[in-house]
């Protein structure tokens, strides 16, 4: 368990831009999470890094529970504590020799950002998909697609790109958003960093169980990432 | 729990295991007697402290009842178990109505102790999606939630087992939920959802119980679970 400090926070109704330092410097691979835990909770939950360097970690985050709600009324200067990092990143699981359409959707997309800060050579093209604009109260990167604005999806939006079939995909999002990816490129090898609920983050709870051709996985602990013909979206 | 089975885990995890320099307890369960017999005979020459048989797990014995249960299939099992065990055997129980009488029978077929409790059943539902949490539906449910039942369940069986060893769980999250739980009755206090929370929580315990008892004297905490100001 490390301490950390909040550096800054940035606010939006439903997404919150969190900068922490931590006590002591931690390397975190793009596409590996950590366990953030507010004091007044009994466990943490996963949060992959949109950005990381020395002591400095940076997490987009969508408010969708309790803990995420109580994270919006964190203040610069207090405390959260971090456990990892954990899972295996993209880079031990992908093949080096292709380069890959980086698909975000929501904030799906935080993983992805860190990869094509640390690993730009492995990168085609990029898109980080958000339905509304709110996002960019917030967030201010290239590659950016809000939908009522292009009027299209940002799946939509990748069947325009200019790709070679030697390409491959990393996708981060909602199930749906993976699974829709997953019918719409069937003929690449995509590599998807998969959500849970988890609860230990370590493969004890048993709590993330995940139907692959080697049997039933953690996705803490042998994901999150996974190659998408190796498993079993719809168990 | 979902585990890669005894041959793997006799290859790659037990090994591990008996480098430590404290007591390892290895807790196994099965569908059947001669699965329990399996494992016991397969890990008897380990280096491990005692086993403990896990039979809150819902399987069916021969009468038809959860093996966990039925007093006749606990009270056999546990027998069998003895007379090939060459290490002390812990029968682990859950939250049941007529525990004292479970724990009677494990305890008349030999068993050295028991560890209470295994987690109640619990689940979540998502009602904006429709559907379960949890694969299955629901799951063992754990943490601090499940203290207060985990404490009430120790007393009972304090009370009516006064030298019966026992190992408490259930929600130990820091020093003073040790405390009490000694003070129900266990001899031993284990961790489960608390190491999932946080894996050093352990060792944070075991100091802050260190600086207790500098203050405090053991044997007072003792025997209040022992001679109970609660009979």
């Amino acid at each position: 368990m490390v301490n950390t400090i909040v550096q800054d926070i940035k606010t939006t109704e439903n997404y919150i831009l969190l900068t922490i330092k931590t006590e002591k410097e931690i390397n975190i691979e793009p596409g590996q999470f950590v366990m953030l835990k507010l004091k007044q909770f009994d466990f943490g939950k996963p949060f992959s890094v949109i950005y990381q360097e020395g002591k400095i970690i940076k997490f987009l985050i969508a408010v969708v529970g309790k803990m995420t709600k109580e994270m919006k009324n964190l203040k610069i200067g207090d405390s959260l504590e971090l456990r990892g990092p954990y899972g295996i990143p993209f880079i031990e699981k992908l093949h080096k020799n292709k380069k890959y359409v980086l698909l975000g959707g929501d904030c799906g997309s935080a993983p992805l950002i860190h990869f094509s800060e640390k690993y730009p050579e492995l990168v085609r093209e990029q898109i980080y998909g958000f339905v509304i604009p709110e996002i960019k109260k917030i967030l201010n990167i290239k590659h950016l697609h809000i939908d009522i604005e292009e009027g299209i999806n940002p799946l939509q939006k990748a069947e325009n790109l200019n790709i070679s079939n030697d390409d491959g995909f990393l996708v981060c999002g909602s199930l749906n958003f993976i699974k829709y990816t997953q019918k719409k490129f069937m003929d690449y090898k995509i590599f998807a960093s998969l959500e849970a609920r988890m609860g230990c983050g370590i493969g004890m709870c048993k709590g993330c169980p995940i139907k692959t051709n080697d049997g039933i996985k953690m996705i803490c602990k042998d994901g999150p990432i996974f190659d998408l013909s190796e498993v079993d979206l719809e168990w | 729990m979902q585990n890669p089975g005894i041959e793997k885990f006799i290859q790659k995890d037990l090994p591990f295991l008996e480098t430590l320099n404290t007591n390892v307890i290895l807790s196994i369960g099965g569908d059947t007697k001669s699965d329990y017999l399996n494992l016991i005979e397969k890990l008897n020459n380990s280096n491990a402290a005692l086993f403990e048989l896990n039979l809150s797990c819902p399987n069916v014995g021969k009468s038809g009842i959860p093996l966990g249960i039925d007093e006749i299939a606990i009270f056999d099992l546990v027998k069998e178990t003895k007379k090939i065990s060459k290490k002390p055997i812990f029968v682990k129980f859950g939250v049941e109505t007529f525990l004292e009488d479970l724990v009677s029978a494990a305890v008349k077929g030999g068993a050295d102790g028991v560890t209470l409790i295994n987690s109640p059943k619990g689940m979540k539902i998502d009602i904006e999606k429709k559907t379960v949490i949890l694969k299955r539906g629901f799951g063992g449910y754990s943490g601090p939630a499940i203290k207060p039942i985990a404490l009430a369940t120790i007393f009972r069986i304090r009370r009516k087992f006064k030298d019966l060893p026992i190992i408490g769980m259930g929600g130990v999250f820091d020093y003073t939920d040790a405390i009490e739980f000694i003070m129900a009755g266990a001899n031993l206090v284990g961790i489960g959802a608390g190491v999932m929370a946080d894996p050093e929580m352990p060792i944070k315990i075991i100091n802050d119980l260190n600086k207790y008892f500098k203050k405090e004297k053991y044997e007072d905490i003792l025997s209040c679970a022992v001679e109970g100001y609660y009979v």
